[in-house]
Parts: structure tokens; sequence; C-alpha cells
């Protein structure tokens, strides 16, 4: 009754203060609830970086559905007014209709006021003199702190940058408060408490921001290829849905494996995924898990699945594996993999998941599973380039009354992949989605490495960044027909998934400056690209100058950094000869995260030669792309780049 | 298992198995547990699956009871079948036992309730 009078009304404007995380997230998660409830939302802002949205949207019901799902908007309220600064801030809520306010401030309505500011803490009295001023506001009824039937929340935003808080906020908002988002559920479901979890268990916002951009609803089946603990599917049962899963470890699916929990010593007879939804009073929607290899899933060939939701296993932290051997002809699908990387392990070698698993730093991971790679006792070439290692999960044979167990060859990330995409056209129902993560090498990273098919259409593709050189895409794709006779197995793939296992492996041995060459190449990273940032840049021209340097250094130091790897062989063979010369050149580099620091460079030319010790010294101010030209002009290598502890980059230079 | 999840699965990945479906059942241990009625899932569901195989089943586990040997139209309303179906697809779980491939005869071992449906290598 009173929604529908309300959707009479005109639409209104609804203000949704976001969570500071997870931003690329944001509006796909919004716009995947607003279309799986039917809620036609207009986009008044939206800001790119800073934690607030602006909706316009038709009624109130609207927006409580709306906020039913989201994880990353913390609240909602119905705007009064928004301004830059104060006077348009009351103007503005001074024009809001005034008979949208009065059935709130009512005389039997209790109300209070809050007044909250984004990275700044105000003080009582200034918080008190800003509450002073809406005293134009039509206020009937009596004030009530602790359970007020209206909540106005006067909120000020003074941008992102914790290290450059402004005296005055860039953007201030008064609002009704209507709903909170689902934010609570992330402590509620934390993998903290979790009964059984693994080295992979899905994070439990992450599950949930997966499950909402999969619009998993009531009464619907979800499945998870590559199931693990069951993380994911805790968060699709708790919508609602009835969930399956599967997996090609039987040590996992019977929670035989190593505890990663830090102060576990064993699994506890307890553990299990169908104990992970009973934790949660969720066990209703619990249908099966199965070992199953995901190369030759079993299912029958029919539309039964309304959403697929996975997270794969990169090859980092879990093997990619399936079941196969050298010995036997495999389908031709596989030749090229069966010829670059079938090393067949017969092995009793249960640990190298384990031991990778509870490695946080990923080089001492690439150790462990080299290692096992060459203990192999069957191996036939040990391809040092292959992506994946092969490894044999060889349960205890008390778990199964079968005694044989299959051998495992490594799996590609990309069949992985076309493996998924194929069972998804052909057991997604229509309007279904797949809902998987994609990992990828951030340099390499193109558009045309999301796998397609032509019964999937691609909805949305986020980034989460993981290191400085690698993320992982959450990839959300919408079954639109079913496939016609061949259309079954053509899941396009690029090959370039592949070699992230390679690739990973090899950047984590990179120097800290390789480092921070990659991550100016990704400058969206950094904090205080909001509007705070924004703003600034336009008031001081100096600021946006000194920020083009910044850009040309970093350039630099990438082309330095590229150099020292390019001459690494030069460099072995000049450590023989005699030294002439040295230059060197000291180049400061930028503060971490903020562009808009003052560049300073200097370079200083040293000879030295090695008969009379006699040492001549250049000083000049340049730029450093100019250094840098200077310096391979000149014919020289790069010798050695080091670092010192001022965050300074020393680069020798051999003549 | 449960019998929902028996009628999804197939042997087809076996070399040279056809059909392989359904697959026969063969309960060293049943256990019945009890899970609330949803009658929306259930009425979802049944489009889905193959009633010859769900009948086959329960025949197999001794709970066939007064299961109608078709279909029957109108099931959507007839919340008796509904939750008659809700019992043997969700309630009844075979915790040991083994599923069976219909043309190789290949066995499947099911452990404290969870399938193992991988295939040895040679049989890929």
């Amino acid at each position: 009754m009173s929604c529908s009078q309300k959707c009479i009304e005109a639409a209104r404007k609804y203000l949704l203060w976001c969570a500071n995380e997870h931003v690329e997230f944001r509006i796909p998660e919004l716009k995947s609830i607003a279309s799986m409830f039917n809620i036609p939302i207009k986009w008044i802002d939206k800001p790119k970086e800073d934690p607030y949205v602006i909706v316009e949207m038709m009624c109130e019901a609207d927006a409580r559905k709306l906020m039913s799902r989201s994880l990353l908007v913390r609240s909602c309220y119905e705007l009064w007014g928004e301004g830059s600064t104060e006077t348009e801030l009351h103007s503005n809520v001074r024009s809001f209709p005034a008979e949208f306010m009065k059935p709130h401030l009512a005389p039997d309505k209790t109300f209070k006021v809050r007044v909250e500011a984004f990275n700044k803490t105000l003080k009582i009295a200034d918080k008190l003199a800003k509450i002073e001023a809406l005293e134009y506001l039509p206020f009937e009824g009596h004030v009530d702190l602790k359970n007020a039937d209206t909540c106005l929340h006067y909120i000020e935003y003074y941008g992102l940058d914790p290290n450059s808080i402004p005296t005055t906020p860039y953007k201030m908002f008064v609002g009704r408060w209507v709903a909170e988002g689902q934010r609570e559920l992330i402590g509620r479901f934390s993998l903290k408490t979790r009964n059984y979890i693994g080295s992979t268990s899905m994070d439990a916002q992450l599950a949930f921001i997966m499950t909402n951009l999969a619009q998993v609803q009531s009464g619907e089946v979800v499945a998870d290829p590559f199931v693990g603990t069951g993380s994911i599917l805790v968060s699709a049962a708790y919508w609602g849905g009835h969930v399956w899963g599967w997996d090609i470890d039987f040590l996992t699916l019977h929670a035989r494996t190593k505890p990663t929990r830090h102060s576990q010593k064993k699994r506890l007879s307890c553990e299990s995924i169908a104990s992970n939804l009973e934790q949660y009073g969720l066990e209703r929607h619990y249908l099966d898990v199965t070992v199953m290899d995901n190369a030759k899933p079993v299912w029958r060939a029919v539309p039964f699945i309304d959403a697929i939701i996975t997270d794969p296993p990169y090859g980092i932290r879990e093997s990619t594996e399936r079941v196969g051997s050298l010995k036997v002809s495999r389908p031709s699908s596989y030749n090229q993999d069966d010829t670059t990387n079938t090393n067949t392990n017969t092995n009793t070698n249960t640990t190298t998941n384990t031991t990778t698993n509870t490695t946080t730093n990923t080089t001492t991971t690439n150790t462990n599973t080299t290692t096992t790679t060459n203990t192999n006792t069957t191996t036939t070439t040990t391809n040092t380039t292959t992506t994946t290692t092969t490894t044999t999960t060889t349960p205890h044979t008390t778990y199964s009354s079968s005694n044989h167990y299959p051998s495992k060859v490594s799996y590609s990330l990309s069949h992985v992949f076309c493996d998924l995409l194929n069972f998804a056209a052909i057991h997604l129902t229509i309007g279904g989605r797949l809902v998987f993560w994609l990992p990828v090498f951030r340099e390499d990273y193109h558009d045309g490495m999301i796998p397609s098919h032509p019964c999937l259409e691609l909805m949305y593709n986020c980034e989460q960044v993981l290191t400085v050189h690698s993320s992982r895409r959450l990839i959300t794709l919408r079954k639109i027909r079913h496939p016609t006779g061949e259309e079954t197995a053509i899941g396009q793939v690029a090959d370039l998934t592949a070699k992230f296992r390679e690739r990973f492996f090899q950047a984590s041995l990179m120097t800290k400056y390789e480092r921070q060459a990659i991550k100016s190449q990704f400058p969206r990273d950094k904090r205080g690209q909001g509007l705070g940032y924004r703003l600034e840049e336009a008031k001081n021209q100096t600021q946006m100058v000194r920020m083009d340097v910044a850009a040309k250094c970093e350039d630099s130091v990438i082309a330095l950094c590229e150099a020292t790897t390019r001459h690494k062989e030069e460099i072995n063979i000049l450590n023989n000869v005699n030294t002439v010369s040295v230059a060197m050149c000291e180049i400061s580099t930028l503060g971490n995260d903020n562009n808009v620091k003052p560049i300073e460079t200097n370079m200083t030319t040293e000879c030295v030669t090695q008969d009379d010790s006699a040492c001549c010294r250049h000083e000049s101010s340049a730029t450093r792309n100019n250094t840098l030209t200077s310096l391979s002009t000149g014919n020289q290598v790069i010798h050695k780049a080091d670092k010192n502890t001022e965050g300074e980059l020393n680069a020798r230079v051999d003549l | 298992m449960k019998l929902i999840t028996h009628n999804m699965l197939t042997s087809k990945g076996i070399k040279n198995v056809k059909e392989g479906f359904p697959l026969k059942i063969q309960a060293d241990e049943v256990k019945n547990v009890d899970i609330d009625f949803d009658q929306d899932f259930i009425s979802k569901m049944v489009p889905k699956l193959d009633w010859n195989a769900l009948i086959f089943a329960a025949q197999c586990v001794g709970h066939k009871e007064d299961l109608p040997d078709t279909l029957p139209e109108g099931y959507e309303n007839d919340e008796d079948l509904l939750r008659k179906l809700h019992h043997i697809l969700l309630e009844v779980e075979v915790i040991n036992g083994c599923l069976e491939c219909p043309e190789t005869q290949r066995k499947f071992p099911i452990s404290n309730g969870i399938p193992n449906m991988l295939l040895n290598e040679d049989e890929v």
C-alpha cells in the first residue's frame, strides 16, 4: 500500500555511500542487482573513484531492494541536497520539495541529525554548528537519539588522500537515511570463523559479490566446477541458491588435506563442505559435491544450471590438473598439450599442494614446485617452459574402495577456461550466468584475452589487483542461446592465459625497482585519483606540470630497468675486462604513491681510470629523461641498478 | 549422494560409452535426512529431471513407494506429489556404495556420501 503510494510520486535521487574498496566492482554489482530485480535506475553521478554514487529511482521500495543485496554500498540516503559549498548545499536543501520532507518531520515522528565526515575527524562543536544550520527545516517532532523514526545525515567528503586533507570539504550532502547495505555479511561469513577452509577459499565479500554478479536468487541451481572448500557455495546458498560442486581433488572434498589454519595440526572429523553450509543454517540448499575431472564432466547434457560461479586454480597455490597419462593416446584437442607438458608422476607425493598452500612468499613457492617436478619418477622430459607443474595427489587407500588412483597431468589454463565455457554453453539455462576469475599478467593483458563463446555474452569484466605485476579479472558472461550441434565445443581462449604461471614466477624474481617501474604503468591503482585530486589539479596548474614531468621520469625508470635485463650478458663479459671508468647517475625516485611531488634530478658523472686512480667529476642537472638519453648515446652499458635506503636509484654505467 | 544428483550423472566420459545413463545404484548405506520442503525449487526442478531414471534410482535404493510411473500432468499444483518428490530427491542419501555404468559395468565408488566419478587414465 505505502509502496504503491510512493511509486506514484516522482522519482527521487538517492545517495549510495559506498565502501572504499573493490572500486571496479561497484557499478557492475549495482547494475547486476538492479537488472535482477527489474529496478529502473537513472545514473546521476557515477564518479570513478569517490566513494559515492547518486542514482534516481522510482520508489523507496526499489532502493531497499537494491540495498538488500549490495555488498559494496554501505548506506543509502534519500538525497535532500548537495553542494560544493555550504551556501550551495543549503539552497539546494531549501529547494527540495517540502511535501517530500514533511511526512518525515511530522509531529508524530521522532528524528535525529548525524554529521559525518569522510577522511576527516570533526570536532563536536563543529558538528553542532552544522546541525544548527539546518534549523530552517520544518522539524515538528521530538528528538530521539536512540530510535529515531527519521535519521538525517549531513555528510562531508574530504577526498581520498589522508595526507592532504583540505580545510573545506569537496562535497557536502544532506539526506534521509533509508537502508544499510549488506556489509555486515562480511563479518558474519568471515573465513576466520568458517568451519572448513583451504588455501584458496574465497573471501566472503568477493564470494558475495560474485553471487550478485551471477544474480543468484531463491530456488535456482548454482554450480561450482572447482569447488575446493565450498566457499562460493556458502554465499550462493545464502541467497537461496541450491548448490552443486565438484572438483578433481578427492582429498579436498573429503576434507583430508593438510589444515591451512595456522594453529591447526589435524583436520577435524566435522570439517566438510556440507558442514560449512550447516554452520550458517543453509544445509537445505546443499545438493551434493562429487569428485570429477573438469576436462571430462559427466553431467547429463541438458541445461539445468542457472548460474556457474567459480574460481579455477591458476597453478600458483593450487595446481591445475586433469586425469591423463603419457602411455595412452588422448583426444586430438589435447595433442598440443601432450607434446609439451605431459609428465606422468607416480610419486606418492601429496605434499605439493600443501607446501605451496602454506607459503605466502611466492618465491619460496616457486622453489618448492620446481623441486617437485624434478622428483618425478617416470618423467620423460622436464620441459622448463611448461606452464604448470605436474603433480599427483595420491590419497590414502582407506578413503576409497578402489585401489587405483588415476595419474594426473597438467591442465593448461587455456584448456581450463575452454572447457569451462563449453560446459557453461551446454548446461546453463538461457539467461544463466557464468562468473569466474581470469588470472592475468598485467603487462600482457588486452581485451582479446577474455575467453569467449558464441552462446555467451560478456556482461562485466572487473579487475582485482593482486600484486604489482599480476591481477585477476572477474568475468561475467550470460548465456544468450543454446548451442547448435557443432557449437558445443568452440570456446575461444587466447593462448596467453597459459603463460600466466610462468610469467608469475619470473616476476617474483624482479627487483624492487623493476616492480616500481611496473607499478608506475598502472597509475589507477594509486589512491587519490578521486574528486579531491581532480579539483586540486585544476586549482594548481604548476602541479599539473609536475605530474607531466613525473610521468616522463617514470618512463625513463622503466627504460632503465629494461636496459638492465637486456644487458645482463654483456655485463658478465665486461666484468672480466678492466673497468676504465664509471659513470654514475643518481636519480631521486618518486614518492611511492604521490605523483605531485616536485622532481629534482641530478646527474653526477664520475670517471675513474685504473692506473692513476684520478677522478674527475662532472655534475649537471637534467631531467631524468635527458640523463638516460645521454647515457645510452654514449654507448654505455648499465652495470648495476641498486638502491639505497632513501629510495634513490643508483645506476652504475661502464664505459 | 542424493538422488537428484544421480539424475544428472552419466558415465559418458568412458571411451566408447554412448549414453551411460541411468547409472545403476548399489547402495551399501542409505541415510534419511530431514530437509525443509521448498516447493518452488522442486517444481522448478521437475521438468529438468529424467522421470524414468528417477523411478529407477528410487527402486535401486528401495524407496519406490507410491511414485507414479509417469509424471502426471498438473504436478505443479500437486503439493502431495511434490512433497514425495522432495523426499526422494533430497532426503534419501546414499552414503556408501557405488554407481555402475549400464554399458561397461564400470563402478564409481561412493564414499562418505561423495561419488568419485574420476576415470582412470586409460579410460579417457
